[in-house]
């Protein structure tokens, strides 16, 4: 019934890649939009945070061996901890450092230093690891196939990636719980709404935006260290391509909105794979930012993001 | 036993601007003082500098007899400190009871359900209303949530920033009735209004800024006999 290289074969394993890398946009898009939404400002050191949590993940793994932690999930486990309480340090870092003080300045300042900020982060690990690539280790290797018709005809997700697609809907659901349905939530809501109105409720209107900071950085640590799982190789710059990606995801669905951060994440990373799959691999770049642009002229708040409807 | 509210030589402005000239005023407990005064007397300022969003450039504020001057605003939020600001400024992306969530977020379960019935009761429209997004909500309705949304913190000092403003008179009317009514169970409030003749019914005592300064301050039943005062802000 099928054929090798069918193009419904092509089709169907492209959509589970492309849902994939869009999970993996998405997540580092929420670090985007939430820090958008809070403080109006792209945090333009957030990319680093991919890269950094590669690292940390790939070497707290290894130290964690040595310490004699023989068993797989648990030493997983303490890694993903400390990566996500030292990429979350980071975030809060970057505010502290690159945001706060710059408050009420022009709005380009606390650009600027934060991409200094990572700049600064990038070298640091470039002297310290070195410039070659990284090799992470295979842990729970294994497929699950489905093949169509005859044997040759399959199509096909490593337990990796669905393991990337389960964390992403375990982590959005536990934010959209976290944003919609907390005090802590409401809190980050009315700081994004108005923030002068919600320090007169008695919030602490700079922890709330330090949360932000650190929340964000928690998804985008956790998008790092699936993908290292996935990829099992990594360097100290890809966390500049990842996040321009995310933050183009993060705009086509519509800046300060979180739904839209996924949401815009799964459709460039749909749209990147399949036109790699169908079309071309070498202009799938070309044609996610093509995709943005189409979708600006249309909607310039991006699929999901409102145009401020307040009544004074 | 000290005032709930004690202002004394503030100073404050936007840059260049000085808003505020050496204010003194004091607000007993119990009490609705009210502070009338023409477009851009700073009344709207005096409020936000009690709260510590404007920060003063000279003189002291003190609540309950605590020094706050300068500190962090939700510092002094928490103490027992609400406003109504002006324009009300309801969380228009929440819902109205989002809103008032974010009113009683200090108060326990408990509390919290008794007072959320409390301002129910005031504004029927609140409980009507729970799931409607704030934002679109018509002015009077805001009004009532931004009324309800100070009352659920339980504030012993209530700061009101022109709370009829824009209102037919018959809401209007209610508005101040429930005003009152807060008064009785033993908040006080210092009220800044448009609306002269009915805030001098309301209150206690009265004073008029001018320019950043208190020209005339006094019992309330006295400003209304007062002629300068007649002439100036109740048409004559
Ligand atoms: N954010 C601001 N930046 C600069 N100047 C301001 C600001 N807010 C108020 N002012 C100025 O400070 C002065 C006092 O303003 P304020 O809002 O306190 O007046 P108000 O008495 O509340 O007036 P209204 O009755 O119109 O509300 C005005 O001259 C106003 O232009
Ligand atoms: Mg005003």
């Amino acid at each position: 019934m099928f054929t090798i290289g069918d193009p419904l074969i092509i089709l169907a394993q492209q959509l589970i890649n492309g849902l994939i890398l869009g999970s993996i946009y998405g997540l580092i898009a929420i670090g985007y939009t939430m820090v958008y939404g809070i403080i109006g400002m792209i945090n333009f050191a957030h990319g680093e945070i991919y890269m950094i949590s590669s690292y940390l993940f790939a070497i707290f793994l290894a130290l964690v061996g040595l310490f004699g932690v023989s068993s797989v999930p648990v030493a997983l486990l303490i890694t993903l901890v400390v990566t996500l309480v030292i990429t979350g340090l980071y975030g809060f870092s970057v505010e502290r450092i690159a945001y706060r003080p710059l408050r009420g300045s022009s709005r380009l300042a606390p650009l600027i230093s934060a991409i200094g900020m990572s700049l600064v982060l990038q070298n640091f690990v470039l002297l310290s690891q070195g410039a070659n690539t990284q090799i992470f280790p295979s842990i729970y290797e294994g497929v699950l196939r489905w093949s169509m018709g005859s044997k040759d005809n399959f199509v096909q997700i490593t337990y990796i990636q669905a393991m990337i697609i389960g964390v992403t809907v375990v982590s959005m659901i536990a934010l959209n719980i976290l944003i919609n349905h907390t005090p802590l939530g409401r809190a980050c809501r009315a700081t994004q709404q108005d923030r002068t109105m919600a320090n007169l409720m008695g919030i602490n209107t700079d922890r709330v935006i330090s949360l932000t900071f650190v929340i964000g950085a928690a998804m985008a640590a956790v998008a790092g260290m699936l993908i290292t799982f996935n990829f099992k190789s990594f360097d100290f710059f890809i966390g500049f391509v990842a996040g321009i990606k995310a933050f183009t995801a993060a705009v086509l669905g519509g800046i300060g909105s979180i739904p839209g951060a996924m949401l815009g994440g799964i459709i460039l990373g749909l749209a990147e794979s399949l036109f790699a799959g169908l079309v071309n691999t070498d202009y799938k770049d070309v044609f996610a930012f093509g995709l943005l642009v189409t979708v600006l002229v249309f909607r310039p708040t991006g699929i999901l993001g409102q145009p401020e409807v307040e009544k004074i | 036993m000290a005032p709930v509210l004690e202002i004394k030589g503030l100073h404050a402005g936007y840059g260049p601007i000085k808003a505020l000239r050496g204010i003194d005023l004091e607000v007993g407990k119990g009490e609705i003082m009210a502070l009338i005064g023409s477009n851009g007397a700073g009344k709207s300022t005096l409020l936000m500098t009690i709260c510590g969003i404007v920060k003063p450039t000279a003189g002291k504020v003190f609540y309950e007899g605590r020094d706050v001057t300068g500190i962090q605003s939700y510092n002094i939020m928490n103490q027992g400190v609400a406003q109504v600001p002006e324009g009300r400024r309801i969380f228009p992306r929440m819902t109205v009871l989002e809103n008032l969530q974010m009113g009683g977020a200090k108060l326990s379960v408990a509390e919290f359900g008794r007072y959320l019935s409390w301002v129910q009761e005031l504004f029927p429209m609140l409980s009507e209303r729970a799931q409607q997004l704030g934002g679109t909500l018509s002015g009077g309705e805001q009004q009532m949530l931004a009324i309800g949304r100070a009352l659920m913190s339980k504030p012993r000092l209530l700061l009101m920033d022109e709370p009829s403003l824009g209102l037919a008179p018959l809401i209007s009317r209610r508005i101040f009735a429930i005003i009152e009514e807060i008064n009785r169970r033993g908040t006080t409030i210092l009220l800044v209004e448009q609306n002269a003749y009915a805030a001098l019914r309301l209150a206690n005592r009265a004073c008029v800024l001018s320019t950043g300064e208190i020209v005339v301050s006094g019992d309330a039943q006295e400003m209304m006999d007062n002629p300068e005062v007649q002439e100036a802000y109740l048409g004559g």
